[in-house]
């Protein structure tokens, strides 16, 4: 099999490597080859050795290698937002699995990249999903700054502003938060 | 020597500097140590540590990517291991890190770019250098066979295996084969080192979550293993969900047992 596109007549062409990935990362793009795959074999030019090879895999286990995928990152996520989680678990974890094919992270900090990043589509998709104070410490960790300071308005009964202040002492992150009323 | 351990942790971190007599040696991942690479010096004074690698993608076509490798290569000049190992699998190409590993076509030609790799990781690193077996969902058919490609990997890139028993028997699970009949094809005295850890049975199959207790099946393939070949060290890859340490310890006293059948119990 292929797996490398070093030759000069198979200069455009993918590797067996990049399909799979693309595959893996591309839930409409897995869904249309489990369809069709002589269709995406076609829309991505590939040569008749390449698409032997995407003959083999099975649809299947093609869809759980991608849901191991994403399921490693959730359970990644998790850990840096606990809080997050444990407020509304079923509806954030719907929330990830439904954007988390849309970005993937790159580099050793992916996983804190990921939740910065699933942070925001909370914000988006619904403000109370997110539990902000955990959210401003990974991206306070994350960052280069040595001084950052939030307003919080807590989700209690009756509701309370909370003002959170992250410090870098000695290059190590530390919160210092304060209930206002 | 022969050597148990557990792969270091951040959760486990005080017992492991307590240096109870039941750890032999430390894995250590190096994507752990990027941010703080100093952090691993005071293991490195406690313990014969091994470096074991998550990102460097040995099966990715092309080139490996300079700033992992150095960071990795780093991580290893402070450690001073016994050996460094990583996986073989892919976990990005050009367009995405998939960020996890993925299986490689057991072929000639996937041959060719793990072969290249490892032999760049262990010149630039100076270390020996073993690679681990991967659990895979997808099962993908080449003209060699899984044992067959750790073979040749292993003679054509001089390096050894870090066989990973769990995933081993996941496999076999997942995708119905004899994990005997496959070490059978390999060549065991590649095998320098093992992983275990307890696996989790699912309704769609069996999972690597690196969470459960070492089960019997586990300890009985570790003995199949360490009986054919000459493992020298092997290592406990708990991520979650930590026991107390009295039950860790007592998983490494059985793992040694194994290891070192001649030695009085306890």
């Amino acid at each position: 099999m292929s797996s490398d596109s070093s030759s000069s007549s198979s200069e455009s062409e993918p590797s067996f490597a990049t399909v799979l990935a693309r595959l893996l990362s591309d839930r409409n793009l897995r869904v249309a080859f489990i369809q069709d795959r002589r269709r995406v074999y076609e829309r991505l030019s590939l040569s008749a050795t390449l698409r032997r090879q995407l003959d083999s895999l099975d649809s299947e286990q093609l869809e759980q290698q991608a849901a191991g995928l994403i399921r490693k990152r959730l359970h990644a996520v998790r850990l840096l937002l606990p809080a997050t989680f444990e407020r509304n678990a079923e509806s954030v974890q719907e929330v990830f699995w439904g954007w988390a094919d849309g970005f993937w992270p790159a580099g050793y900090r992916r996983h804190e990249i990921d939740a910065i990043e699933f942070g925001r589509v909370l914000l988006h998709a619904d403000s109370q999903l997110l539990d902000r104070s955990e959210w401003n410490r990974l991206r306070f960790q994350l960052s280069h700054a040595w001084f950052r300071a939030y307003l919080i308005r807590q989700t209690k009964t009756p509701p309370k502003l909370s003002l959170q202040v992250l410090v870098r002492i000695d290059g190590q992150p530390r919160q210092i938060s304060w209930t206002i009323f | 020597m022969r050597r148990v351990g557990v792969g270091y942790r951040t959760p486990l971190h005080g017992w492991i500097l307590r240096q109870p007599p039941e750890i032999g040696c430390l894995e250590v991942t190096a994507e752990h140590f990027f941010d703080d690479p100093e952090a691993v010096r005071p293991l490195a004074e406690r313990f014969p540590l091994m470096v074991h690698g998550l990102g460097l993608s040995l099966g990715s076509p092309g080139p490996l990517d300079r700033d992992t490798l150095d960071r990795f290569r780093g991580i290893v000049e402070l450690a001073n291991p016994l050996w460094i190992s990583e996986h073989v699998a892919f976990t990005r190409t050009d367009e995405v890190d998939l960020g996890h590993l993925n299986p490689l076509v057991p072929s000639r030609e996937s041959l060719r770019w793990v072969v290249e790799h490892a032999r760049q990781v262990a010149d630039e690193c100076g270390k020996p250098l073993i690679l681990e077996n991967i659990t895979t969902m997808l099962r993908l058919e080449g003209d060699l066979s899984e044992p067959e490609f750790l073979n040749a990997l292993c003679e054509e890139a001089d390096c050894g295996l870090l066989l990973d028993v769990t995933n081993l028997l996941i496999n076999s699970r997942n995708h119905h084969f004899d994990p005997l009949a496959w070490l059978d094809q390999l060549n065991i005295q590649h095998v320098r080192q093992l992983h275990v850890v307890g696996y989790t049975e699912q309704d769609d199959g069996w999972r690597d979550y690196h969470r459960a207790p070492i089960s019997e099946d586990l300890f009985t393939l570790v003995g199949e293993v360490v009986g054919r070949g000459d493992v020298e060290a092997i290592i406990i890859e708990r991520d979650h969900e930590f026991p107390p340490a009295e039950e860790l310890e007592e998983e490494l006293r059985r793992l040694s047992q194994l290891l070192n059948p001649a030695a009085p119990a306890g």
